[in-house]
């Protein structure tokens, strides 16, 4: 018996050093690692420059090297456009919410810079940046959130591209043919097909209220002017670059993650696809071949997912019968909407595409698919891209927590005392349970001389004593334990709030005092997750004394504070302010109730004592 | 099929207590635990009955309940324990163990050495 307990001591102590090691000694590899992707990157990095060279500058298309193509379905072939006929041209546009740069060179988006105060990009500052951060040195916010990140030498953001036997190039060179505040339309011709892309959004729309501030549509005219008869598919792409050293896969040890993800709704199911693991994965395994998934069927969107931003398309006439291919690399995300295509010559095939590029906020997203306010009773296709915002197993405990924290943020103005007050809540609403466990177990105390009785009794058979403490517990009512139902009913509103600090836009950038300006990121400083552990150390020993063996008490007193600091280092501060808050108020309960006991009940515990 | 239903059933149960029950403070108010009187249950009463009676269990875990000794029911008035001799013969006598100490014994200083 005592030897399986050494051994358990030794898995758990082992555990711990496995989550030290990883938290602070594996970092610098990791970011070796980050820095040779770079490297390799480098070369396109430097093309990415060239994105923001001044207009007319002729760039990018002929100086690039065959790009990291995407467009495995020769789109992204070089189709051999009319040369140097039409220059390149970047058209720069401002809403209320975002600033948009179109590029002539495919007709899309290569910046999409939302304005908003809370849409930055997050930074996570180091242990001294933090602890300076604490003594009053401020720190610049990370820069705006860009939806349309550039892939170098890639399609941009809302590119269009044509496959089968006469394929339209999603970098083809378009012309500008009208630019005025709120619409822009671009023009191509090549040798089969005449294109126009019309670009229209609200410009004064502010992003707070209602989501017209980030929609936009996108109208894609495709004549065939060839003399022949063309077929094939008409894809439309959202496209997005990965910074590989912004991001970061989840793992146990080391927080959540922020990759973006790939997605198509089809039919009711949404796929899903993030980039595989680079050698870091599970068991070194991982490393496989770059993700390439489609999906057949009724297409309601496609969309990349940040987590906390989103790009979506969808057809604007409601969800059709097409494809849906989803790529993921290290570096870039591409999700594409294939429609089927067939002109006779001189025939016309016109699409209207609905574009949503702004923050995951659930309730703007719930509106997307409502009539506007000007104009009730037009229908609106409900993509149903509030599902994007996934709350997993526990969506209705997370809802249910959402509206008690916005009930106390409105109440208090600070999303960190939110969580305070729900905390304590949920400590008011289990402490009759509690409260019972912990008089219960103060009372063990005075069973003390009845048990060295049994002991005195049955001096030699250990079971026997046991079963007769049992029995002693039983009618005196007390247990030195306090159930299996208080725990378990703790766990879903600790999964539920973890859920709801990892995906809620709500909760996003929102400060709660001084350094932790942000609940949803990791404690630059760890004084929370140092102090949990703390606390969790002084409600071990202010507990009645059980019958534990030394190997156990350690393992409870010393092992599993230290494990679950460890654990909540890279996990959001939030959580680990929720957890704090809930020992802090257990050891004030039982310090109280030490109190009471100790007055009210001094005379009963002494006559026992004799 | 009813036999892979209730082995389905048994493998989280049997993760648990072997993975993540150790890491936990002991907190089971009767003996056997929750989890292994929803081992036992399950194997001896299916997985419809014994879950029933495992949710119940749990159910009736909290300090408003005295806890104590409280065995898997029998079946047809065998015990639990017999049923499961030869099916499943380390579940067996994991129902049939004393109280573990936390539960039972008492730190007294002659009781340590």
């Amino acid at each position: 018996m005592d030897q399986q307990k050494r051994l358990l001591l030794a898995i758990a102590l082992s555990f711990g050093l496995t989550l030290l090691f990883t938290n602070f000694v594996w970092k610098p590899q990791a970011e070796a690692e980050a820095a040779r992707l770079a490297a390799l990157d480098a070369g396109l990095v430097l093309l990415a420059d060239g994105g923001t060279v001044p207009l007319d500058k002729p760039v990018l298309a002929a100086a690039t090297p065959p790009a990291p193509t995407l467009d495995a379905d020769g789109g992204g072939l070089p189709v051999p456009a009319p040369v140097a006929e039409v220059p390149l041209k970047l058209v720069t546009a401002e809403r209320a919410t975002t600033k948009m740069t179109f590029t002539s060179e495919g007709a899309g988006l290569t910046d999409a810079v939302l304005q908003g105060k809370r849409e930055h990009v997050l930074r996570q500052l180091s242990i001294a940046e933090g602890y300076a951060k604490l003594f009053g040195k401020d720190f610049p916010q990370g820069p705006q959130f860009d939806l349309a990140e550039p892939i170098p030498g890639g399609l941009p953001q809302l590119a269009v591209s044509i496959t089968g036997a006469t394929p339209l190039s999603g970098t083809q060179r378009y012309a500008v043919t009208e630019e005025s505040p709120g619409k822009l339309v671009f023009t191509a011709t090549t040798g089969a097909y005449e294109v126009v892309k019309t670009f229209r959004w609200n410009v004064a729309a502010p992003g707070e209220k209602s989501p017209a501030g980030y929609l936009s549509t996108l109208d894609v005219q495709v004549k065939n002017v060839s003399n022949v008869a063309v077929g094939g598919e008409l894809l439309v792409h959202a496209v997005r670059a990965i910074d590989p050293t912004q991001e970061q896969g989840p793992s146990m040890f080391g927080g959540i993650g922020n990759q973006a993800s790939v997605l198509c709704r089809v039919a009711d199911d949404i796929k899903r696809k993030v980039p595989p693991a680079e050698g870091n994965g599970f068991l070194g395994l991982g490393s496989g071949p770059v993700y390439d998934l489609e999906g057949k069927g009724l297409v309601h969107y496609v969309g990349i997912d940040q987590q906390y931003f989103l790009t979506a398309v969808w057809p604007k006439e409601g969800a059709i019968e097409s494809r849906c291919l989803l790529n993921a690399t290290g570096t870039s995300r591409t999700a594409s909407l294939a429609l089927p295509l067939v002109l006779q010559p001189g025939q016309t095939l016109a699409r209207s595409f609905g574009v949503y590029l702004g923050p995951k906020d659930l309730s703007l997203l719930l509106d997307i698919g409502k009539s506007p306010p000007e104009a009730p009773a037009t229908t609106v296709f409900d993509p149903g891209l509030d599902k994007t915002v996934d709350f997993g197993i526990w969506a209705v405990i997370c809802k249910a927590l959402i509206v008690f924290l916005r009930f106390f943020h409105g109440v208090v103005g600070n999303w960190g005392i939110a969580i305070v007050l729900l905390t304590v809540m949920v400590k008011v609403v289990l402490l009759p349970l509690t409260h019972r466990a912990m008089v219960s177990a103060e009372q063990m105390k005075k069973l003390q001389p009845k048990m060295e009785e049994i002991k005195k009794k049955f001096p030699d058979d250990r079971e026997k004593q046991n079963l007769e403490v049992m029995k002693l517990y039983q009618e005196a009512k007390v247990n030195p334990l306090g159930g299996c139902l208080p725990l378990l009913l703790q766990l879903p509103i600790w999964g539920a709030l973890f859920t709801t600090l990892r995906t809620s836009y709500e909760l996003y950038g929102e400060p709660f005092y001084g350094v932790w300006s942000d609940l949803t990121s990791k404690d630059p400083t760890y004084l929370f997750p140092l102090a949990l552990g703390i606390t969790m150390i002084v409600t071990q020993r202010l507990q009645p004394q059980m019958s534990m063996d030394k190997s156990q008490q350690m393992l409870m007193t010393w092992v599993m504070p230290v494990f679950f600091t460890a654990v909540m280092m890279n996990y959001p501060a939030g959580l680990a302010l929720y957890i704090f808050t809930n020992n802090l108020l257990s050891i004030v309960q039982q310090y109280a109730l030490r109190r009471w006991l100790a007055r009210g009940n001094a005379g009963t515990g002494a006559v026992v004592a004799k | 099929m009813i036999r892979l239903v209730t082995q389905l059933l048994l493998v989280p149960l049997r993760l648990y207590k072997a993975f993540v029950s150790p890491l936990l403070p002991p907190s089971c108010r009767f003996h056997p635990s929750c989890s292994v009187y929803a081992m036992g249950a399950i194997a001896v009463h299916g997985p419809f009955k014994g879950t029933w009676l495992a949710m119940r269990r749990v159910g009736r875990c909290h300090p408003f309940n005295p806890g104590g000794l409280d065995p898997v029911p029998d079946l047809h008035g065998r015990k639990a324990e017999t049923v499961l001799e030869t099916l499943e013969p380390t579940l067996a006598r994991r129902l049939t163990e004393p109280p573990p100490p936390h539960l039972a014994a008492v730190s007294t200083p002659q009781h340590r050495t």
